[in-house]
C-alpha cells in the first residue's frame, strides 16, 4: 500500500521536527526544529556530538522514541505523513519500508536467539512465507552481506560471531524486506578501523544495488566524508549547517563546523592540517604541525539553552547581539543547497574560514576580520568561555 | 558439560556426607543426656533403652556409629529406625512424600501462572494504578507469615470453622489414589496459601527483571523490525528476563520437596514437613536425621539441575 | 646515549586454558602478548596502536605491573620490575601512573573528587598534613583545568571530559616519571577529545613526563607521539618514528590500517582575497 511519489520528489522530507522530554528538571528539547530532504538512492549524514539530538531524531523517524517523548512536526515518507499514523500502521512500515541499524551489534542482537531465528523473524513479520522459505532467504541475506558459509552461520548465536560479522547480520536483518530507507545510527563506531572500512563499503554497495536511501548518524566526520552525499551538522537539537559533503567539509560556513574540523587530528601532515603555516612538519617534531584547536566549553543544556544563538557562548567570533537573536538557516551566497544558521555575514564567514585554513588561530582571524574585541565587552562572551573551561 | 556434571555430582555427594555428619554430631553433642534414651524416645522402658543402646551400637565410638549409619544409607537406603513410631524411617518418609509432592506441585503451578502473569503485566504497565496495586498486594503477601495466612484462610473459608463454608477444613486430606475429588478440594486452600507468598515474590522478581530487559538495545531492534508489541514482550523480553526466575524456581522446588512445614501443620496434611515437625516435638531424632538428609538431597539436586539448565537458557554460559 | 627509562624485552603474557574434572590441567594458552620489545626514553612520547584484541591493553597492564608477565623482562629506570612484589611494587607505583579509557567506571562513585585525587598521596604517606594535602590536590585540579572549588563534589556531577581530567590529576599526584594512557579519549566527544589531548601534551612537555599512549585511533596517535609501534595478535609488527611510519609504512598490516582510515577532504581551492 505504498503511495507513489512522483519521480523527482524526495523520498523523505522532514519539516520542523521537534522532540521534547518532560523531566523533573524541566522540558528537554532534544530536537528543536530540524528539517531536511532526502531522495531515493542518496545518503544524508547527520553529524553531531552527544547531546546534539541526532540519535533522538533518527529514532523519531522510525517511531522508536520513548513513550513519554512529545514529537511534533512533519515527517513525509514516500508520500505518507508518519507522525499522524496509528501505532499499528507505523509498525507495518518498520522493518518493511523503513529499517534501522544500531551502534553496538552485540547488545542490539538478542543474545539468546540464534542468528537464523532472528533473521527469519524479521522476514516473517511482514511477509507470509513458510519457515523453510524464510530460512532460505535468510541464508541468501547472509551471503549478500558477505558472511562466509551462510547456512552454517544461521545456527550461530550473536556472541559467537566477530564484531564485524555481527554488524553484517544487523544489516542483513534490516535489509530483509528491501526497505526504501535505511537509518544507520553510528553503525561503525564500535568496530575496528579495518572492519569499519569493510562495513562502509558494504553499505555503499548495497545501497547502489537496492536503490535505497540512507540516513547515517555519526559523530565521525571521516565516516560521513566517505559515505554521505549530503551532510547536516547538528548542535543543541538543531541543524546549524547543511549542504553537500564537499561544501560542508571543504567550505564550511558555520563556526561550529569549523571548530569540529579543527579539533580532529588528521593522518596527513600531522595535526589538524590547519595549523600555523609557518610551522612545517619536521621529522624530529612529534606528530603535530600545529595544535588542535578544541572548541572551548561544554555542550549546552537542552532544558535551558543559551539565549539567542545557541552556540554563542562557545563561539570565538560571537558578537554581543548574538546573545539576543536566534539565527535561522539561510543559504550561502551562490550555493543555494548549502545552508548555515549564523548571524555573521556570509562574506565575513568566507574570509574567516580562509584565514583559519591558512593557519591563523581563532583570535587572529577574528581580529583580522575586524570583529569587535571580545575582552572589552562587559559580561562578554569571553568571560563565559573562561568559566566554561574551568567549570 | 559432562565433566561439569560429574564434578558437581561428586561435590553433591560430598556435601550430603557433610550434612549427615553434622546432624549426627549435633545430636551427639546435644546436652540432653543419654543418647540411647534420646533415640528410644520419651516413653521407653529401661530394658528397651539398654536394648537400644546395644542395638544401635551406642557404646561404640561416634565415628563407628556414623560409619555404620552411612553404610546403611548408601548400601541399603536404610535411614534408621524410629523407636517412637515403631517404623522404619524410610517407610515413614515414603508414606508421607506423596502428600508433600501434591502440595508442592499444585502450589507451583498456581504461583507460576499467577506470579508470572502479574509480573509481566506490571512490567509492561509500569507505574500505572494496576502496577502499583499489584505490587502493593504482593508486598502484603510477602510480609504476611504463611501460617497466619493459613489460619486466616481457614477462618474465612473452611467448611467446618470458617465464616464462608467454601472449602474443606484442615485435616481433610486424602490420598489421590483413594478419592481424587476430595484430594483436590482439600488441597485448594493449602495451595492458594502456599502459592500466595511465592507468587508475590515471583511477580516482583519478573517485573524487575523484565523492566530491565525491556530497556536493552535488542528490544529496540525487535521493535525496529516491526514486530508486534506482544511478540516483543514475550519472545524477546520475557525470554531474556526468565533466567533468574528459573534459578529461583529450581531452588524453591528443592526446598519445598523437603516439606512445607508450616502449611502442612496448619492444614494438617500428612506430609514430610508434618512428619518432621512431629518428630522434633517428640525428640524422635532418627526421623529428623532422615528428613534433613532428604531435604539436603533435594536441594543439592535442584541446584545442579538449575545450573545445568543455564546452559540451555543462556548460550553464552560455558561450563568448565 | 642516555639510558632508556623503560625497556621491554621479549615480553610475554599467556593466559592458560585448562580442562579437567577434579584437577585442572592446562592444555593450551591464549597468547595475549607474544614477545614484544619496547624502548622509551625519559620525556619521550611513544604510541602503541592496534585493533581490538591485539594485546595493547594487556601490554599496558603488564608494564604497570597490574599483571605479572609470563616471560620476558621489563626494565624501568634500570631495574627489572617484571617480578616485583610487595613493598618494592608499591614503591614502583609512585613512578608509574596510568589513566584509563572509561571515565565513568574508573572513578569510585562513592568518593569525593578530592579524596580520589588525594588517595595516592595518602597511600604512599606523602603530605601527612591534611591541609597541605588539600592544597596539593587543589593545585593538581587547577593544573588539569578543573575548578579547585569542586573539591567536595562527586564524580557523577562531572562530565566525561572532566572525569578524565580527574583521573589525570590522580595520576599526576605522585609526580610519576612515566604516564601510561590507555585509550584516554576514545569515550569522549570530538571537541572534548581535543581539549584532553592538548592538556596531555601540555602537561607532558611541562612536567617532562614519558608518555606511553595506547589507542586504536591512528590519527590521535600521530598527533600525540614521536614514536609509534603497531601491534597485531600479540606482536609488534612495526615500530618507527611517527613521521616515518605514517609517511612510509613498511609492514603490510600497517599499510592496511592506514588505508582503512577514512579521510576528510581538504579544501583544495585557492585562497582568494
Amino acid at each position: 500500500m505504498s503511495a507513489n511519489v512522483a519521480a523527482g520528489d524526495p523520498l523523505l522530507r522532514v519539516e520542523d521536527l521537534r522532540v521534547q522530554f518532560p523531566t523533573e528538571d524541566g522540558l528537554v528539547r532534544a530536537v528543536d526544529g530540524i528539517g531536511y530532504e532526502l531522495r531515493a538512492g542518496r545518503t544524508l549524514g547527520i553529524v553531531g556530538e552527544s547531546g546534539s539530538g541526532k540519535t533522538v531524531s533518527a529514532l523519531a523517524l522510525m517511531g522508536l522514541h520513548p513513550k513519554h517523548a512529545r514529537v511534533a512536526g512533519r515527517i513525509d515518507f514516500d508520500g505518507r505523513e508518519l507522525l499522524g499514523l496509528r501505532a499499528e500502521q507505523m509498525r507495518a512500515l518498520r522493518g518493511e519500508e523503513l529499517a534501522m541499524i544500531f551502534q553496538d551489534p552485540l547488545s542490539s542482537l538478542h543474545p539468546l536467539h540464534r542468528v537464523g531465528w532472528q533473521l527469519v523473524e524479521a522476514i516473517r513479520a511482514h511477509r507470509d512465507v513458510a519457515k523453510a522459505a524464510a530460512r532460505e532467504r535468510a541464508a541468501e541475506l547472509l551471503d549478500l552481506v558477505g558472511i562466509p558459509d551462510p547456512r552454517a552461520r544461521l545456527r550461530a548465536y550473536p556472541h559467537e560471531l566477530s564484531g564485524g560479522q555481527r554488524q553484517r547480520v544487523m544489516i542483513a536483518m534490516a535489509l530483509a524486506n528491501e526497505p526504501k530507507l535505511l537509518i544507520a545510527d553510528e553503525p561503525t563506531t564500535a568496530l575496528d578501523v579495518t572492519v569499519q572500512a569493510q562495513i562502509l563499503a558494504l553499505l555503499a554497495r548495497l545501497q547502489r544495488e537496492l536503490g535505497m536511501a540512507m540516513v547515517l548518524v555519526t559523530h565521525d566526520l571521516g565516516v560521513v566524508a566517505e559515505v554521505a552525499d549530503e551532510i547536516a551538522v547538528m548542535y543543541a537539537g538543531r541543524i546549524v549547517e547543511r549542504g553537500s559533503t564537499e561544501q560542508v567539509l571543504t567550505a564550511p560556513s558555520h563556526p561550529y563546523t569549523w571548530g569540529l574540523l579543527r579539533s580532529i587530528p588528521r593522518l596527513e601532515n600531522g595535526a589538524a592540517g590547519h595549523g600555523p603555516a609557518s610551522r612545517a612538519p619536521r621529522d624530529s617534531d612529534r606528530g603535530a604541525a600545529g595544535e588542535l584547536e578544541p572548541i572551548a566549553g561544554r555542550p549546552p543544556s537542552l532544558i535551558d539553552p543559551p539565549s539567542g544563538c545557541h552556540f554563542h557562548p562557545r563561539c570565538p567570533y560571537a558578537l554581543p547581539e548574538h546573545a539576543r537573536i536566534d539565527p535561522a538557516l539561510a543559504p550561502v551566497p551562490e550555493e543555494p543547497a548549502h545552508l548555515a544558521a549564523c548571524l555573521l555575514e556570509p562574506e565575513v564567514r568566507t574570509e574567516l574560514w580562509s584565514r583559519l585554513r591558512a593557519g591563523e588561530s581563532a583570535e587572529q582571524a577574528r581580529a583580522a576580520v575586524g570583529l569587535a574585541d571580545l575582552a572589552s565587552e562587559p559580561n562578554s562572551v569571553a568571560a563565559g568561555l573562561a568559566s566554561e573551561t574551568h567549570g | 558439560m559432562t565433566r561439569y556434571i560429574v564434578r558437581r555430582l561428586l561435590w553433591g555427594v560430598a556435601l550430603l556426607f557433610i550434612v549427615s555428619a553434622l546432624t549426627f554430631v549435633l545430636f551427639d553433642l546435644l546436652p540432653s543426656g543419654d543418647p540411647a534414651k534420646l533415640r528410644a524416645g520419651r516413653t521407653a522402658t529401661p530394658q528397651a533403652i539398654a536394648h537400644i543402646r546395644h542395638e544401635l551400637g551406642l557404646d561404640q565410638p561416634i565415628y563407628t556409629q556414623f560409619f555404620d549409619y552411612m553404610k546403611g544409607v548408601v548400601l541399603h537406603f536404610d535411614l534408621g529406625y524410629s523407636f517412637y513410631s515403631h517404623a522404619s524411617v524410610k517407610g515413614l518418609i515414603a508414606e508421607r512424600l506423596p502428600a508433600t509432592v501434591s502440595l508442592a506441585a499444585g502450589a507451583i503451578v498456581i504461583w507460576l501462572l499467577v506470579g508470572l502473569s502479574v509480573g509481566i503485566v506490571s512490567a509492561v504497565r509500569r507505574r500505572t494504578l494496576l502496577d502499583r496495586t499489584a505490587m502493593g498486594t504482593a508486598l502484603v503477601f510477602i510480609s504476611a507469615p504463611e501460617y497466619w495466612l493459613g489460619l486466616l484462610a481457614l477462618f474465612l473459608f473452611a467448611s467446618d470453622i470458617g465464616k464462608l463454608a467454601v472449602f474443606p477444613g484442615a485435616g481433610s486430606y486424602v490420598a489421590f489414589s483413594s478419592e481424587p475429588v476430595k484430594w483436590f478440594t482439600a488441597l485448594i486452600l493449602p495451595w492458594l496459601v502456599l502459592a500466595a507468598s511465592f507468587a508475590a515474590v515471583y511477580a516482583r522478581l519478573l517485573r524487575g527483571s523484565l523492566i530491565e530487559v525491556l530497556g536493552e538495545d535488542y528490544i529496540r531492534t525487535a521493535r525496529a523490525k516491526g514486530l508486534t508489541e506482544r511478540r516483543v514482550v514475550m519472545r524477546h523480553g520475557v525470554r531474556g528476563a526468565i533466567t533468574p526466575i528459573v534459578t529461583v524456581l529450581g531452588l524453591d522446588i528443592g526446598t519445598l520437596l523437603g516439606g512445607a512445614l508450616l502449611i502442612e501443620v496448619v492444614f494438617n496434611i500428612p506430609g514430610v514437613g508434618r512428619l518432621n515437625y512431629d518428630a522434633i516435638n517428640h525428640a524422635d531424632f532418627p526421623i529428623v536425621q532422615g528428613t534433613v538428609l532428604l531435604a539436603a538431597l533435594f536441594i543439592v539436586v535442584a541446584n545442579l539441575l538449575v545450573d545445568i539448565s543455564y546452559a540451555f537458557l543462556d548460550p553464552r554460559v560455558r561450563f568448565k | 646515549m642516555a639510558e632508556p627509562l623503560l625497556e621491554v624485552r621479549g615480553l610475554v603474557k599467556h593466559f592458560p586454558l585448562t580442562r579437567g574434572v577434579i584437577v585442572q590441567r592446562q592444555f593450551g594458552a591464549v597468547k595475549a602478548v607474544d614477545g614484544i620489545d619496547l624502548t622509551l626514553m625519559a620525556g619521550q612520547t611513544h604510541g602503541l596502536v592496534g585493533e581490538t584484541g591485539c594485546g595493547k591493553s594487556t601490554t599496558a597492564r603488564l608494564i604497570m605491573r597490574l599483571l605479572e608477565p609470563t616471560g620476558g623482562e621489563i626494565r624501568f629506570a634500570g631495574r627489572d620490575i617484571a617480578h616485583l612484589g610487595g613493598g618494592a611494587l608499591r614503591a614502583l607505583r609512585r613512578e608509574l601512573a596510568m589513566i584509563f579509557q572509561d571515565p565513568y567506571s574508573s572513578l569510585n562513585p562513592r568518593r569525593t573528587v578530592g579524596s580520589i585525587v588525594a588517595e595516592p598521596l595518602v597511600i604512599h604517606g606523602l603530605e601527612p598534613d591534611r591541609s597541605a594535602r588539600r592544597r596539593r590536590v587543589q593545585e593538581l585540579m587547577d593544573t588539569v583545568g578543573l575548578n579547585p572549588e569542586h573539591y567536595n563534589r562527586y564524580p557523577h556531577e562531572f562530565s566525561g571530559g572532566q572525569r578524565q581530567r580527574i583521573g589525570l590529576a590522580r595520576a599526576l599526584a605522585m609526580r610519576p616519571k612515566l604516564l601510561i594512557a590507555d585509550e584516554p579519549v576514545s569515550a569522549l566527544d570530538v571537541s572534548i577529545q581535543a581539549q584532553i589531548l592538548n592538556l596531555l601534551r601540555e602537561l607532558q612537555r611541562e612536567l617532562g613526563l614519558a608518555l606511553l599512549f595506547i589507542s586504536h585511533d591512528l590519527s590521535v596517535v600521530r598527533y600525540m607521539c614521536e614514536h609509534v609501534a603497531v601491534m597485531n595478535s600479540g606482536k609488534i609488527v612495526e615500530s618507527a618514528a611517527a613521521a616515518d611510519l605514517y609517511s612510509a609504512p613498511q609492514h603490510p598490516y600497517t599499510r592496511e590500517l592506514l588505508a582503512a582510515v577514512p579521510r576528510i577532504p581538504e579544501d583544495r581551492r585557492t585562497i582568494s582575497g
